[in-house]
């Protein structure tokens, strides 16, 4: 593997893992979030979004689900469901976090360039 | 500096136990299901024409016809149609559904006794037209009910001699039935 390519594949990867982390974490703590993703999943007349949360308590102890559903103002409701929006949320934390490490890795860059001159 | 550091600390233990305590509950922005249900019937439980529509639209697919011909048709929020259909290839047969906006379900064998006149009580979506804007028509029943913060519960569509529409209007503390024309013009208000 290329010394050039290597480092670029490992800030992917990191980036994917630690993405996925925090849209994991992050939608956990705040659900509510996915709403925002209405204009993405919601179409006229059910153009604006909410999440649904069911509590279920069995043996095992006590789950949470969520579920994104568009939803009207005559009371329409549509079931968007939760992995795609998870999904777009995975890739908008990633995509925020490969900024992020750009940003960085390039003052670094330019860092370097000047201490060598 | 010991104070700033101290306050910075409890600063975080709060953070801290705040998102642990959001996390175990899980609750900043989402809805609980009960909550939810109880909004959506307060913006009228999703009782609409596209609903009407594109229930009709499954089963005339379902049966690959352009239309079909039925004996009753039940609204009722959220978003739940319970629909009776003769079957196209097989008249002398009552067919019920369910459609739930998206999903037209399985359908059960209806009885029909030997004195029912099917012919009599069948009818198209076309002959009641107020199906077609059903908002307007639970709009009108909540409006000559009179009952204060009431929802309608229900609409039911049959023919006996003539073609009707039902609405109920329900509120913690009155129920009315207000029946219209197939046209949609108010023809009886029932306080029960």
């Amino acid at each position: 593997m290329s010394r050039r390519i290597a480092p670029w594949l490992i800030s992917v990867v990191v980036i994917v893992v630690v993405g996925i982390f925090a849209a994991l974490l992050s939608s956990v703590i705040w659900p509510g979030q996915v709403a925002h993703l209405a204009p993405i999943f919601c179409e006229d007349p059910t153009s604006s979004a909410m999440v649904v949360s069911d509590t279920f308590t069995d043996g095992d102890g006590t789950s949470t689900n969520f579920t994104l559903y568009c939803v009207g103002p005559r009371g329409q409701t549509v079931d968007a469901g939760w992995l795609l929006p998870f999904l777009v949320l995975w890739g908008a934390y990633s995509l925020v976090l490969a900024i992020v490490v750009g940003v960085i890795g390039m003052a670094e860059v330019n860092r370097r360039r000047r201490r060598n001159d | 500096m010991n104070l700033a550091s101290s306050q910075v600390r409890s600063a975080l233990w709060t953070v801290a136990i705040a998102l642990t305590a959001a996390s175990l509950s899980g609750c900043i922005g989402a809805v609980d299901r009960m909550d939810f249900d109880n909004q959506m019937r307060e913006r009228g439980g999703g009782l609409t024409s596209e609903l009407v529509r594109d229930g009709f639209d499954s089963l005339a697919h379902s049966y690959g016809v352009d239309a079909v011909s039925v004996t009753s048709v039940d609204i009722s929020p959220i978003e739940t149609l319970g629909i009776t259909v003769r079957d196209p290839g097989k008249p002398s047969q009552l067919d019920r559904f369910s459609f739930d906006g998206v999903i037209l379900g399985e359908p059960s064998p209806v009885q029909v006794s030997v004195t029912d006149d099917l012919d009599a009580r069948s009818f198209t979506l076309d002959q009641v037209p107020a199906l077609s804007n059903l908002e307007k028509l639970v709009d009108d029943a909540l409006a000559s009910s009179g009952v204060d913060d009431g929802e309608v519960t229900g609409i039911s569509v049959s023919r006996t001699e003539a073609i009707h529409a039902s609405v109920m209007v329900e509120s913690p503390r009155s129920r009315v039935l207000v029946v219209f024309e197939p046209d949609g013009t108010p023809f009886l208000v029932q306080p029960l």
